[in-house]
């Protein structure tokens, strides 16, 4: 089902098409079963939305007006524990916040987990005609669907494997997919690719896919070459240096 | 009946508004703002005539959150005495009060609620939830006890009862619609619930309009497929 057409159908459910354009789209429902059942489908799909917003905002108005009252009055003798459940969780955050500190300063894998984040993905837009399956991906990507952008992206890069856009996407869409071992394929592609203009961005995306994946030898040569020039990762590459030499 | 429930509801509501002037009083006189409660007093007055039948009709219709909450705080009190009356629970009359508050929101969007002359909206969304209620009591009899006189024969309101959407029915499409990841379920809300527009969506999230758009898109795609592969 293409956007035009769903477009169409939410401004004939939200009453926006003129009496020309309505008529028509009635007449098309009329004869095609199809369209009719999924306009029909599309309009219970946005009232369930509406209706589910509705039932959290109740909800919420409920847990500020009617809850605390309802706290107070059944446990007044409570307040007395207040000081020791702050200490108390006070004591746990700092023995939380030792334990990750700990964490961070030895294994490899942590030290990943705290400098991952995903790279920023392209613009994506409606009037994207050259390479619908490319933005797709990039769509997915951004809503955090790794997986479902891989499944656009792979052909793609088995019909160009040498493209440096998609072995860096692909890379670090599998690096945010918990598989280090082909994001190390795809970004050491990119790395080695003089021109490309993710190379720097591979680079330290490489560096991370061999924490995570435990080859530490790598990863320092890789963090020591980015500490040494200007880039955006500098500052980065030499404090995770300082953590995995310390142990 | 009818004649009771004003009077609870009357007395319910000079209460109510007792305790807050009392609260108020003591908090001035507390903080020495003497200014402070003239002026509080001035916009609870303000805010209490401010809103009309109307008001509150048209607030519905367009999704307005702060008319959603009067009307929860001026109701709810009245439907938990009921449920909780007739062997209900706290959670109970919770849960028949917000079915009941969606009841009324559909049946204004749909047309089949009318305002009408001198029967407040107050008065309906009270009376058709006590109906659910006794309907729903009506067939767990073996769980609550039902005095034969104290069920009302729904009149007027039970139509109201036929589109009536349970907790239970909600659940499904509750949790489907979780697993939309919270951007989706956050673009969706705006768009369709608070009718933030496009352009308003894209600047809440950082985004450029058609990559807005093109998102909005794709999550109508994903829980659709969603609802239709669990149907």
């Amino acid at each position: 089902m293409d956007e035009k057409l769903i477009e169409k159908m939410e401004d004939y459910i939200h009453g926006n098409l003129s009496v020309a354009e309505r008529e028509q789209f009635e007449t098309e429902m009329a004869t095609d079963e199809q369209l009719r059942q999924e306009v029909e489908l599309h309009r219970q799909l946005i009232s369930s939305v509406e209706t589910e917003s509705l039932r959290q905002l109740l909800d919420q108005i409920h847990e500020k007006n009617f809850e605390a009252e309802t706290k107070i009055v059944a446990m007044p003798r409570r307040r007395s524990y207040f000081p020791m459940a702050i200490a108390a969780s006070v004591a746990l955050l700092i023995l939380a916040g030792w334990w990750v500190f700990n964490l961070q300063t030895s294994s490899p894998e942590s030290v990943y987990a705290a400098y991952f984040t995903p790279a920023e993905g392209l613009p994506t837009t409606l009037g994207y005609s050259t390479n619908t399956d490319f933005a797709e991906g990039m769509v997915s990507y951004k809503l955090e669907e790794y997986a479902e952008a891989l499944e656009y992206w792979q052909p793609l890069l088995e019909a160009d494997p040498t493209n440096d856009t998609l072995n860096y996407y692909v890379g670090v869409t599998s690096l945010a997919d918990e598989q280090s071992d082909s994001a190390i394929d795809y970004l050491t592609t990119v790395v080695n690719s003089e021109q490309s203009s993710f190379r720097t961005s591979a680079q330290w995306y490489l560096a991370l896919s061999y924490l995570k994946s435990d080859q530490r030898e790598q990863a320092k040569s890789l963090l020591k070459d980015l500490a040494n020039r200007d880039n955006p990762y500098q500052s980065q590459s030499s404090e995770i240096l300082q953590k995995i030499e310390d142990r | 009946m009818l004649l009771v429930d004003r009077n609870t509801d009357y007395y319910y509501f000079i209460y109510f508004q007792l305790s807050i002037v009392r609260f108020q009083l003591v908090y001035a006189y507390i903080s020495q703002f003497d200014e402070l409660l003239t002026v509080i007093m001035a916009a609870r007055i303000a805010r209490l005539s401010t809103y009309t039948d109307q008001s509150l009709y048209r607030g519905l219709l367009n999704n307005e959150a702060d008319v959603f909450e009067h009307i929860y705080i001026e109701n709810f009190p009245a439907v938990r005495q009921q449920v909780q009356r007739y062997g209900g629970s706290e959670d109970d009359a919770k849960d028949i009060f917000q079915e009941g508050m969606i009841a009324l929101w559909n049946n204004i969007r749909s047309g089949a609620y009318q305002l009408r002359e001198g029967v407040k909206m107050s008065t309906y969304l009270v009376q058709i939830c006590k109906l659910r209620w006794m309907d729903k009591m009506k067939k767990a009899s073996h769980r609550y006890e039902v005095k034969q006189e104290d069920y009302v024969e729904p009149e007027a309101e039970a139509d109201v009862l036929i589109n009536w959407i349970d907790q239970e029915e909600q659940q499904q499409f509750q949790q489907q619609f979780a697993q939309l990841g919270e951007r989706c379920q956050d673009l969706l809300k705006r768009f369709y619930f608070l009718k933030e527009t496009m352009q308003e969506i894209a600047a809440a999230l950082g985004i450029g309009d058609a990559t807005a758009k093109n998102e909005k898109y794709r999550c109508m795609q994903r829980l659709k497929k969603i609802v239709l592969t669990q149907a």
